[in-house]
């Protein structure tokens, strides 16, 4: 897996938000436009994408688009 | 007006709003964090039972709980300004989790365009809440005018339609993990 594959398809669950501002070291839940829709979109698209069916209660102590990563590459390899 | 049976949903349910749902109710809408694009409710637990007592026998507008399973009160949204074919709708706030938070707008949906029968929605949000105005997008709003509050907040008014509900629904269903 990698991580800037990852990034981009985190960054495109957004629709206004500039995808350049989507680093590794963001801090995703505090990008303006972070709502409900998209965070179950971005539970979807790891789910088709990377094959893991992740639950919100994983994904909500992760604080940065790496610890996501990161959780998935330690569930999925 | 008020239903006496609930929207049963996966991971919530809404309800109709009790006289007893006040204390709830007045605690969620004056949390600084949920409820920060939502005008505060200055009143006592009595004020707002009298309030809820009248919307109950209003006509033009239902109040709903979202509830889990449990019973637990996670929130509130609501119908209202109900005029022809067409209805408002907000006062939208939860604790609930995405799914939960997702799940209750479906529900709602579902029961104004399949059980009353309206055509569209429209709503209303302050420019700077941004995740909301992505939410409403994401769910088949389409924001078709900006304007000014009297106190100078800029604010988008957003309309859907049944269609463009419809054309959505299946992709939140999908989103939701309702098969």
């Amino acid at each position: 897996m990698d991580i800037n594959n990852f990034i981009k398809d985190f960054a495109d669950q957004f629709d206004d938000t500039d995808p350049e501002m989507i680093t590794a070291e963001t801090a995703f839940h505090d990008l303006e436009e972070w709502s409900s829709l998209i965070a179950l979109s971005v539970l979807n698209m790891v789910n088709k994408q990377y094959g893991y069916n992740m639950t919100f209660d994983e994904m909500k102590p992760c604080v940065t688009v790496e610890d996501l990563f990161n959780l998935i590459v330690s569930k999925v390899g | 007006m008020f239903i006496d049976y609930k929207l049963e949903g996966k991971y919530v349910c809404l309800r109709s709003v009790t006289e007893d749902d006040a204390e709830f109710i007045l605690q969620i809408r004056n949390d600084p964090q949920i409820s920060k694009y939502l005008p505060p409710l200055n009143a006592s637990v009595e004020q707002q039972q009298k309030w809820i007592s009248k919307q109950r026998s209003d006509n033009n507008s239902y109040y709903f709980l979202l509830e889990k399973s449990g019973g637990e009160s996670l929130g509130t949204i609501s119908i209202y300004d109900i005029e022809g074919d067409s209805a408002e709708t907000g006062r939208f706030c939860s604790f609930g989790n995405p799914f939960a938070n997702i799940e209750a707008c479906v529900l709602m949906y579902d029961f104004i365009f399949k059980k009353l029968g309206l055509k569209s929605i429209h709503i209303w949000v302050f420019e700077e809440n941004k995740p909301v105005l992505q939410m409403n997008h994401g769910l088949g709003f389409e924001w078709v005018k900006k304007k000014v509050t009297d106190d100078g907040r800029d604010y988008r008014v957003g309309i859907m339609t049944e269609e463009s509900y419809m054309r959505k629904r299946s992709k939140l269903l999908e989103l939701l993990q309702i098969n």
